[in-house]
């Protein structure tokens, strides 16, 4: 009897006690997954550039840039020191950390400006192998987008939607203003005495006059305009996150026509004479004639095209975000190749230079790929360890 | 299949496309999405948060039986083997009440996540997002979203409003439920753990608002308010008043009397259970049903304040819901 009426109790709590245990383990793994999910940290996805005498200035760490030579070995390093500001449960820390570079390198003769994530601008010299310094000025707001040089200022469209004009001799500021409250990440394109600023947040592109920093024209309904804008006579192409690429005349802003495609257009289309290059973040490539009528298109899911493609000789190249790059046929869009770049992931443009097309991943190798052939050769371009300058 | 694959392919991922939606139906505006979401969420645990409130309800209604068995028995493990037998009878299950606010912890935490990787705190973390929106037009085109909500940055840290809502809001749902539980602390341990709840939780929960995006601190704040609500409109606010929130030196200088604190009836809720006094810390012998009563707040039905003589007297306490339907 006594056996009959403990042993339930006995079952019952050891089934409790399994489900509980079960249920807490279960909880600890499930919390420990959301815990150490985290979000990408920003690395930077400033492209190489070509620099005078044949050397390629590439982003080699987070503010850190060096020059090398087309076989991609080291000439120079500079590293721009930034600060950061971190939040750790409320409490506010400040520390020296290098800032990473989104804003691809300008280059005009031997002068190289700079423009880091936390707002630092500077202007190096680059006088044969070395890097130097001539000044820094701090923006105070954080810059994703490429600046635009006309004679001697420096125009910096800023994240919080400022415009930024830097005296390029000593990089004292000329003008501040905010012409729009949008986050600015895409390149802006100037024309003569006019500058068109695309906006991330408010759907909405802009004309601004470089001398009086005056908006000329506000056109609304591109989306959001993530990718650099490309100026191609009196059309402005603008890539868009509403799955289009809207063209607008530089006069009015006034919507010429607009591609509907099949995901995020963010990298900066390539226009030639002819014809107008795309990927998108949904994995196709188009082209495009000067009206915007659809000439091919190349898919393949889950490819993402975050960076611009890029024609060399009679083949568009293209390279998707988890390091995935294509060869096709500019005329048909046929796939002439494919190749992957092992653990790479490639968020910058790219940048032909003699024929080889350089791509840098954003754990900052350095890519070289042979066009015909879509061979790939990959150089680490970072210093040894403490040698950061 | 890696956990971290199954939180971010189970909760992650289809939260974050929830919340999209839910924003580009809200006119672009993620704060509004935040609250939607939090009547929503509240609504589906509507059945849970129910049956925690049954269960405050009955663990309330047995409170008589439990004084009689804390008399009765003096061996604990006796005692505990009559509270359980009591529990089944009743059909009460004390850990009912935990329900909503396990499932709410998983929410909390992936509500974090994704309030950080939607609103793209770097460039790269917008980019990331373009694999985990599902291919719907409406999803697709309201990227990017916009973080600003009445001039808050719903991605920021630290939004000190929002502390403050959130640790006055978590306050009072604890003090509604100890002056409930009051009567059912059978210890003076129990009624110190109580006491020092009313004031870990809401400091606990303020520094984890401190600690994340102003989003998560905003879901917090209006998922408690509506729990408030909820517990005051199916169980009653207990023995609560908002006149007991007033110090008792003020109360003493405006000639209200002392406050009935619930900690002040459970330390003496052992001693008194047969007489129509408490005593409260200090020496000072009051009644509870005056404090009320002097404040302007006593209910219709007198003095539940002092319910451990009450108790005693015969009829099991009920809501203040029914009583006031009395």
């Amino acid at each position: 009897m006594m056996f009959h009426v403990k042993h339930p109790h006995f079952t019952h709590r050891v089934s409790a006690r399994k489900t509980a245990l079960t249920g807490l383990i279960a909880a600890s793994a499930l919390f420990a997954a959301a815990c150490t999910g985290s979000v990408t940290p920003a690395k930077g996805w400033a492209p190489p550039v070509p620099g005078p005498n044949g050397v390629l200035l590439v982003q080699s760490g987070p503010g850190r840039l060096t020059t090398t030579k087309p076989d991609g070995s080291r000439l120079a390093d500079y590293q721009i020191e930034g600060i950061t500001t971190s939040t750790f449960f409320g409490l506010r820390q400040t520390q020296a950390a290098p800032s990473p570079l989104y804003a691809a390198p300008l280059v005009a003769g031997n002068a190289v400006y700079l423009v880091a994530y936390d707002g630092r601008v500077v202007r190096l010299n680059l006088d044969g192998n070395n890097l130097s310094q001539q000044w820094v000025t701090d923006l105070g707001e954080q810059v994703v987008a490429t600046p635009v040089l006309r004679g001697d200022r420096l125009y910096i469209s800023t994240e919080h939607g400022r415009l930024e004009v830097l005296n390029t001799a000593n990089g004292t500021r000329i003008t501040s203003n905010r012409p729009t409250e949008g986050r600015v990440w895409g390149a802006p394109a100037l024309q003569e005495t006019r500058i068109f600023i695309g906006t991330l947040d408010s759907s909405e592109l802009l004309a601004v006059n470089a001398d009086t920093g005056n908006v000329e024209w506000k056109q609304k309904g591109v989306g959001a305009a993530a990718g650099d804008l490309v100026l191609e006579g009196d059309l402005l192409v603008v890539p868009s996150f509403d799955r289009t690429i809207h063209a607008l005349a530089t006069s009015d802003g006034v919507e010429r026509w607009r591609f509907a495609g099949d995901g995020w257009f963010v990298g900066r289309p390539l226009v030639t004479k002819d014809v107008i290059y795309a990927g998108s973040m949904r994995g196709s490539v188009y082209a495009l004639d000067r009206a915007g009528k659809m000439l091919w298109r190349f898919q393949r899911a889950p490819l993402e095209f975050r960076a611009a493609p890029i024609l060399a000789g009679d083949t568009v190249i293209a390279a998707g975000r988890d390091g995935t790059i294509v060869g096709l046929d500019a005329k048909t869009g046929a796939e002439k190749w494919t190749r992957s770049a092992d653990s790479a992931v490639i968020e910058a443009n790219g940048v032909l230079v003699d024929g080889a097309v350089y791509y840098s991943t954003d754990d900052h190798r350095l890519l070289r790929l042979d066009p015909a052939k879509g061979d790939i050769q990959t150089f680490n371009v970072q210093p040894p360890k403490g040698n950061g300058k | 299949m890696p956990i971290g694959a199954i939180w971010q392919t189970a909760l992650e991922t289809p939260l974050i496309n929830i919340m999209v939606v839910l924003t580009a139906f809200l006119g672009g505006s993620y704060g509004l999405a935040i609250l939607a979401f939090t009547v929503l969420s509240r609504v589906l645990m509507f059945p849970l948060t129910l049956r925690m409130l049954h269960s405050m309800k009955g663990l309330q209604e047995i409170q008589p039986q439990m004084q009689e068995i804390q008399k009765k028995y003096t061996d604990p493990k006796r005692r505990q083997e009559e509270v359980m037998k009591l529990y089944r009878e009743a059909g009460v299950n004390p850990l009912g009440c935990l329900g909503p606010q396990l499932i709410q912890f998983p929410v909390f935490i992936a509500l974090y996540q994704v309030i950080r990787i939607t609103l793209g705190s770097t460039p790269e973390g917008v980019m990331d997002l373009s694999h985990r929106l599902y291919e719907y037009p409406i999803v697709q085109d309201a990227i990017p979203l916009s973080s600003r909500f009445f001039g808050m940055d719903l991605a920021a840290n630290g939004n000190y409003l929002l502390v403050g809502i959130v640790f006055a809001s978590m306050w009072l749902q604890q003090r509604i439920s100890t002056s409930r539980n009051a009567a059912t602390a059978t210890s003076e341990q129990q009624a110190q753990m109580n006491t020092m709840m009313q004031w870990m939780m809401p400091a606990m929960f303020a520094w984890f608002v401190i600690a994340t995006p102003a989003g998560v601190g905003l879901y917090w704040a209006s998922s408690t308010i509506i729990g408030i609500v909820l517990q005051w409109v199916f169980v009653g606010p207990g023995d609560f008043t908002f006149g007991s929130l007033i110090p008792d030196p003020v109360r003493e200088r405006l000639g209200m009397g002392r406050a009935s604190h619930a900690s002040d009836h459970r330390r003496a809720a052992p001693r008194t259970a047969n007489t129509q006094h408490a005593e409260v810390p200090g020496g000072d012998r009051t009644e509870s049903r005056t404090t009320d009563a002097g404040s302007g707040d006593q209910r219709k039905d007198g003095g539940r304040g002092n319910r451990a003589g009450s108790e005693s007297t015969g009829p099991s306490p009920r809501t203040g819901r029914r009583r006031r339907n009395h």
